[in-house]
């Protein structure tokens, strides 16, 4: 994991102490509140419906016990004891006082973490695949590159007023875990035909309003012309995106208007103009920043391991499904990678108490090398587990609640605050996912793989549009209605989902699902997940279930 | 309006007169962007220096062949929120090479000089309260900077290398 | 967390009952919802809310707003609010849960 600098403590400490007087000033009166928002925002300090909400960002999704501890350490002694991690990798505590906000800021400086850019229209978090550096299907680890682009985008004096929100996201492996297509910047490494590794480009991608896939704006890029390149996209973005309209000010907007083959011939312009020495990442810099994510040394399996950890989940049926469903292949042989489900049915998805955080802080030390990941579906994982401890690992976490079997299934729902914390919402998002999970658990290893999506506003924070089933709140006269979109994706074939009728009220969305999912069940063949089989056959069948009946 | 440069608050020395009063000729003036195209050969003929007010929505490699002419070239900030002309500053210092001022317009907040300053803006329209506030300070709030900047501070790379 | 009036409040008011008209914003120094209780003086509790008819609301707002900067409430405006049972209700999803807090509970701590 990244470790600070003799620099990067010192301009964390700058940037507390600027942002102490920051909300000195405001509460002296010297800042109006609208003078201060976008101080607060930058920051990742909103005001919410019940208090301020700070959002802290988790860089590309690494933790560290010390930093998961101090995260225990804010909810217990500044807000109510839990956390909420987000579809961003960053965790927000809802219970703020701004009077308060300096010193949390200091303390989590403490341990190299902070909520800057984790707000406002500049470059925000830069998230990745959790499995970085653990995942067995990668070419090399990402999170290098994600701290370049982490420390490249701190406080960028050009590009801190951008139209809107910008959101980079970077993976190296075959599977995206990391929603890379969803986002303003995606960047997959790849090997070229010449067996070079480096980047494929592509920008445009976003949810909200008018979601949009990323399109590839270059095949491959050189690895040490990186921030060269995003620095011509992120110009040519400013220069042009539009600011009149704030639902058409995403880059996105700017490549469907420009169109992707205009938006290329724009940055690779302004990216040859800038010339061969820009923005250089000489190879020592990179070998500099790379040897912090010098991958653990892990043991050899022992000669019983396999034998051991077969014994044991024969005698235990619901170890054995928690390792089929919540334990994937390492690259290391005789490890694996652990995802610690934050969803356990009829419960808020994402939030974890401070007892819990300490808990996978303490196991994390002991099982996993010390690293922890945040997941942009809400779950946190322990990347470099023996396979002989996944026995005691999964009775620990079990004892805090934290062994729910689910990943990936029908109950490990996404679902953003809503109506409950949320001041933009425009229906509950919560309660919904808590009465699905509820219903739905018993039904996860029939069902299969199944992505459900729940935003309590177009805003999207739930991602809805790219579950295989979204549910997105709607305000319709003041009664909490539900639409329903089906088909969506959000991995390397990602998609967006179709609505598939008129919106549903609060308490008919467990039965709309439950419609859904049973034409699936009907219809499905051998191996086919839900978005597969939505593609065969279309939407049709699942609109005449749904609506017929009415 | 107040005017601060060199780590003080004072008065503008130049002039901005809109496109139908004619310039003095004793005091330097900036000219509307209209205007240096209509009367270029007029305005570059004149002896008291000329400066530029840049719209936020024209790109500075436009002006190529005309920046080493002005000695001032104004950049606009309607809101805080409209982040244009950083990129325009960085253009005219980085690949323009202008050695003038650029002096930031409009809604100039305090919380956002230094991310002028490290564009290439060195001067500043602010209200009266930047001195009761202490604007200048806001300039000094960091010494470790992520990128390279237009401002002659050294950025993390090199003071990495340093050691 | 309790949530008692949820249910009932989102239901649109019966026309016997009168709209009654409220102020309420967020402390400005630690987010909370407030209701103004007259006098200069604000309350966490929607029972202390000063409540108005409509004629009087905006004479309500404008002394709601009046002092010296920095109010001690973030942009303070008027809401709806019926009186049941003698309990004041503010009127849609929105400003009960404002007022009563999240209809959901939180992981355990
Ligand atoms: C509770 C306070 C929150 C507020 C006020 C908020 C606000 C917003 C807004 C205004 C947008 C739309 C941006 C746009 O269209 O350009 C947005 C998008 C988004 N937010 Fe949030 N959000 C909140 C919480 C969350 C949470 C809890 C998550 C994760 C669970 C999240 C993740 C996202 C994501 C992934 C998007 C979509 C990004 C995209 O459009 O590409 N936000 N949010
Ligand atoms: S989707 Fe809407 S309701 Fe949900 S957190 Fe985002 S802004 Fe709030």
């Amino acid at each position: 994991m990244y470790r600070y600098d003799e620099f990067d403590r010192r301009f964390l400490e700058e940037r507390v102490a600027q942002y102490r007087d920051q909300v000195r000033r405001r509460l002296a009166g010297q800042l109006s509140e609208d003078e201060f928002r976008p101080l607060r925002l930058m920051n990742g300090l909103y005001l919410q419906l019940h208090a301020y909400m700070l959002r802290i960002a988790i860089p590309y999704g690494s933790l560290s016990p010390a930093k998961l501890r101090v995260l225990a350490r804010i909810a217990r002694r500044y807000d109510r004891g839990y956390g909420h991690f987000t579809t961003r990798q960053n965790i927000q505590f809802n219970w703020i006082k701004l009077e308060e906000t300096p010193d949390i800021l200091a303390e989590l400086a403490a341990v190299e973490m902070h909520s800057i850019q984790t707000s406002g229209n500049c470059i925000r978090n830069t998230t990745a695949d959790p499995f970085a550096g653990a995942a067995d299907d990668e070419i090399e680890d990402p999170r290098p590159w994600c701290e370049i682009i982490r420390q490249w985008s701190t406080l960028h004096p050009e590009f801190s007023f951008l139209p809107r929100k910008f959101k980079i996201a970077v993976s190296a492996a075959a599977t995206d875990r990391a929603a890379v297509r969803l986002h303003d910047i995606g960047l997959y490494l790849r090997r070229n035909a010449a067996g070079e590794v480096g980047f494929e480009v592509l920008v445009g991608g976003g949810l909200g309003r008018t979601p949009m896939i990323a399109k590839t704006l270059r095949d491959f890029l050189p690895k040490h012309r990186l921030l060269a390149y995003l620095e011509a996209i992120l110009r040519v973005y400013n220069e042009f995106g539009r600011r009149d309209n704030l639902y058409k000010s995403r880059i996105k907007i700017l490549v469907q208007a420009l169109g992707i083959d205009k938006m290329r011939d724009a940055v690779e312009r302004e990216f040859g103009a800038m010339g061969e020495s820009a923005l250089p990442l000489p190879p020592a810099t990179v070998a500099a920043i790379a040897a912090h994510f010098a991958p653990p040394t892990l043991a050899a399996p022992g000669a019983d391991d396999e034998t051991e950890l077969a014994r044991a989940l024969a005698q235990a049926p619901a170890l054995a499904r928690w390792v089929r469903y919540n334990v994937a292949p390492h690259r290391a042989a005789g490890h694996a990678i652990v995802t610690v489900s934050l969803k356990p049915p009829g419960r808020p998805p994402g939030d974890a108490s401070a007892a819990q955080m300490e808990l996978l802080a303490d196991l994390a030390e002991r099982y996993s090398q010390g690293e922890i990941r945040a997941t942009y579906e809400q779950n946190l994982v322990l990347p470099h587990v023996r396979r002989r401890d996944l026995p005691a690992l999964w009775r620990h976490l079990g004892e805090a609640g934290l062994a729910t079997a689910n990943a990936g299934l029908a109950s490990d729902i996404i679902s953003c605050p809503g109506l409950d914390y949320c001041s933009l919402a425009n229906a509950r998002s919560i309660p919904v996912a808590e009465r699905l999970s509820r219903h739905l658990a018993a039904r996860d290893q029939e069902i299969g793989e199944l992505h459900i999506k729940i935003s309590g506003c177009i805003n999207a924070c739930g991602h809805h549009h790219v579950g295989h089933i979204g549910i997105l709140g709607v305000d319709k006269n003041g009664e909490e209605f539900y639409q329903i979109t089906i088909g969506g994706s959000a991995d390397e074939n990602a998609a967006l989902g179709a609505i598939v009728g008129p919106a549903v009220p609060s308490a008919a969305v467990t039965g709309a699902v439950d419609t859904l999912i049973g034409v699936y069940l009907d219809l499905r063949r051998e191996g086919e997940r839900f978005p597969d089989t939505y593609r065969r056959i279309g939407a049709a069948p699942f609109k005449e279930a749904l609506y017929a009946a009415a | 309006m107040p005017l601060l440069k060199d780590g003080r608050v004072g008065d503008d020395p130049w002039r901005h007169p809109d496109d139908a009063e004619s310039l003095p000729d004793d005091a330097p003036a900036t000219v509307s962007l209209a205007r240096w195209r209509t009367e270029r050969d007029a305005l570059a003929r004149r002896a008291g220096r000329i400066g530029l007010r840049l719209p936020n929505d024209v790109s500075p490699l436009e002006l190529a062949e005309d920046v080493g002419r002005f000695g001032l070239i104004t950049l606009a900030f309607p809101r805080f929120t409209d982040g244009r002309a950083y990129s325009q500053a960085r253009l005219l210092r980085a690949r323009l090479g202008f050695r003038g001022e650029l002096r930031a317009t409009g809604n100039v907040l305090r919380d956002q000089l230094l991310f002028m300053r490290r564009c290439g803006i060195d001067a500043f329209e602010v209200g009266e309260r930047a001195l009761a506030e202490n604007w200048p300070a806001a300039l000094g709030e960091f010494d470790v900077f992520y990128q390279p900047g237009e401002d002659g501070r050294p950025w993390i790379a090199r003071q990495r290398a340093a050691g | 967390m309790p949530h008692g009036p949820i249910a009932a409040a989102s239901r649109p008011p019966m026309a016997a009952v009168a709209t009654r008209r409220t102020v309420t914003g967020n402390r400005l120094r630690d987010g909370v919802p407030v209701y103004f209780a007259g006098a200069g003086r604000w309350s966490p509790a929607v029972a202390e809310a000063r409540h108005v008819a409509e004629a009087e609301a905006g004479a309500l707002l404008a002394e709601a707003l009046a002092g010296p900067p920095p109010h001690p409430v973030i942009a303070p405006y008027l809401i709806e609010a019926v009186l049941r049972d003698g309990r004041l209700v503010p009127l849609g999803l929105r400003e009960e849960i404002r007022a009563f807090g999240p209809t959901v509970r939180p992981a355990e701590s």
